[in-house]
């Protein structure tokens, strides 16, 4: 079993950003991701960068720059962390199907963000995706909705991949947006710290210009969206902002409600959270430095709350000071000096966020209000009905519920439902979703091939 | 649900590829030759090549099932490779000479673990 310096889990811009600040001050590193590649969400597909495809997607540069600069480290993708002990030791499993573990000084989880679920009447149906998997298509796998795609939901991301399917000649048949008419009002103090991030406000403005250009449908401010098909998805029902009730054909539908993050990994080890209002999602406990309430596990990152990937960046550099003062290899005041220029760059990328919050709440999926038969966990098929039967019956807390109706039991382990059940439960009692909390997560964090458990030897201290 | 019918509304796949990079690994679709690109996954591959309703059949639910985040989160994407049933298609890169088989029986289910 190895025993590096610091382990990153994740390989996006927060991880590989740590394992290059990491690498520069004589750490020890190693890094896994569970991806075929490189770069996490927003670089991702820039480690398989070449000629033809340079500057197919703005941000490939910066992505496959950071992936140089950590590369100097031990670098695998494709390997699964599916066990984490609260002292670090974490266990994993290749893209061979063998398990091992490494047992770090220090670990560093940086998992990223995943699509905020949307519980809407017919994502179940084959041809419904999130708009963050088209974008995905494109970046690494340079493809490109085949038929007529509906983008529907609210949030920068969704209007970005509009502008970037037009400009690849896959326009999208549709835009629906349910971002309310206005935003929630946004503050005048949150567009004055907005203005800290001009960069940003810049290109919001450019999206919105190129997309008005390009002649493609866009309803606005829609309620009440629900997705039509027998087998597949063929058409998108909801009523318009103007209250007309429309329905549109759509072969591929691309849904989109923000982001949030992607915790399961601190949420398995039991790290301390928070909710944030202004995201409307939980998030670790974290120190200024990335500390959890488990000492020497840090996070950075988007698993951590929604800053974005130039934030993260920042997040990644500045958790491995910290790492690099515990382990003695800098002193206090160098890590603090170190630090100053980082956190005065991340603070002002925070700035902008309060304005994106109000501006883009969550506003596709209400899975309080979802009606009886909408699927809230899709791994064991559990609807919004049995869920607020049970609730009626006794079951007012998420792992009661699990256990009355397999709600969260599945492969995905309530990755796509844990949010929704606290929803429910908050419409049926009104005890607030910050009080309900999500069900409990156990390892293994995917389903690990018994074989490759029993082929293992016993304790980590045996393996690899 | 029986077998998979051939009355789809658009019996095509989701995607199509763009670019000019040639499909130079071989592999295996339920045992008929399949050539993909380098930078593909599982799932990316099968997105351009199948209808999406043919992915995969959940025996849970009754019903097909297809990759819905591409991100590792939501495990929709479930196949079998290389004799391991139940991996993340998503997550998988594509390799010369890989076996891949959509969890699919007779009578439209898959097999859970
Ligand atoms: S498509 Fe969601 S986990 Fe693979």
């Amino acid at each position: 079993m190895s025993r590096p310096d610091l382990l990153i889990i994740g390989g996006g811009a927060a991880g590989l950003s740590a394992a290059a600040t990491a690498r520069a001050l004589g750490l020890s590193v190693e890094l896994i991701d569970e991806r075929a590649g490189l770069g996490g969400n927003y670089y991702a597909g820039a480690g398989d960068i070449n000629g033809s495809t340079v500057g197919l997607v703005a941000g490939y540069r910066r992505g496959a720059e950071l992936i140089g600069s950590a590369s100097g480290s031990r670098l695998r993708s494709g390997v699964s962390a599916w066990r984490i002990e609260p002292d670090g030791t974490t266990r994993f499993i290749d893209a061979s199907g063998a398990v091992s573990s490494i047992a770090p000084k220090r670990l560093l989880i940086a998992t990223g963000a995943m699509e905020r679920p949307v519980l809407i009447g017919g994502a179940t149906l084959p041809g419904v995706m999130y708009a963050g998997a088209a974008q995905l298509m494109l970046k690494t796998a340079r493809s490109v909705p085949a038929g007529r795609s509906v983008l529907v939901g609210s949030g920068p991301l969704l209007l970005l991949l509009a502008k970037q399917l037009i400009s690849f000649g896959a326009a999208p048949s549709a835009l629906v947006e349910t971002t309310p008419a206005s935003g929630n009002p946004a503050t005048l103090r949150d567009l004055l710290s907005a203005l800290n991030a001009p960069s940003l406000i810049r290109e919001g403005i450019g999206l919105y210009a190129a997309l008005r250009k390009s002649g493609v449908a866009w309803h606005r401010a829609a309620t009440e969206v629900s997705i039509l098909g027998r087998q597949r998805a063929e058409r998108v029902a909801f009523t318009d902002g103007r209250g007309e009730r429309r329905i549109i054909d759509a072969d591929l539908v691309l849904l989109h409600d923000g982001v949030v993050p992607n915790d399961h990994v601190t949420r398995q080890l039991g790290c301390d959270e928070e909710w944030n209002k202004g995201q409307s999602c939980f998030n670790p406990l974290i120190d200024q430095w990335g500390e959890t309430s488990r000492p020497g596990i840090f996070a950075a990152g988007d698993c951590t709350g929604i800053w974005g990937a130039q934030a993260a960046e920042l997040s990644g550099r500045i958790a491995v000071l910290a790492i690099a003062e515990q382990l003695g290899v800098i002193d206090t005041g160098e890590r603090d000096r170190r630090a100053e220029q980082p956190l005065r760059q991340r603070a002002r990328q925070k700035a902008f966020r309060p304005f994106l919050e109000s501006r883009f709440p969550p506003s596709l999926s209400r899975a309080g209000m979802a009606v009886a038969d909408t699927v809230i966990c899709r791994c064991e098929n559990v609807t919004a009905g049995e869920i607020r039967t049970a609730v009626a019956e006794g079951a007012t807390e998420p792992n009661q519920v699990k256990a009355f109706t397999r709600c969260g039991m599945g492969f995905c382990q309530g990755r796509s439902c844990s949010m929704a059940l606290a929803e429910i439960i908050d419409a049926e009692t009104g005890r607030g979703v910050a009080a309900i909390g999500r069900q409990e997560i156990r390892a293994p964090l995917k389903p690990i091939p018994l074989g490759s458990i029993a082929s293992a030897p016993a304790g980590p201290e045996a393996l690899s | 649900m029986n077998k998979l019918t051939t009355s789809f509304s658009a019996p095509f796949p989701l995607f199509r590829p763009i670019g000019d990079e040639p499909a130079e690994i071989l592999l295996e679709l339920d045992g008929k030759p399949l050539a993909a690109r380098a930078t593909d996954t599982v799932a990316s591959l099968l997105l351009r090549h199948i209808a999406p309703e043919t992915y995969r059949h959940s025996a849970v639910a009754g019903e097909p099932r297809a990759p819905l985040c591409l991100m590792g989160v939501c495990f929709e994407c479930l196949i079998e490779i290389d004799g391991q049933k139940n991996q993340q298609g998503c997550l998988v890169r594509v390799r010369d000479g890989m076996r891949v088989r959509r969890q699919i029986r007779e009578g439209g289910c898959d097999e859970q673990a």
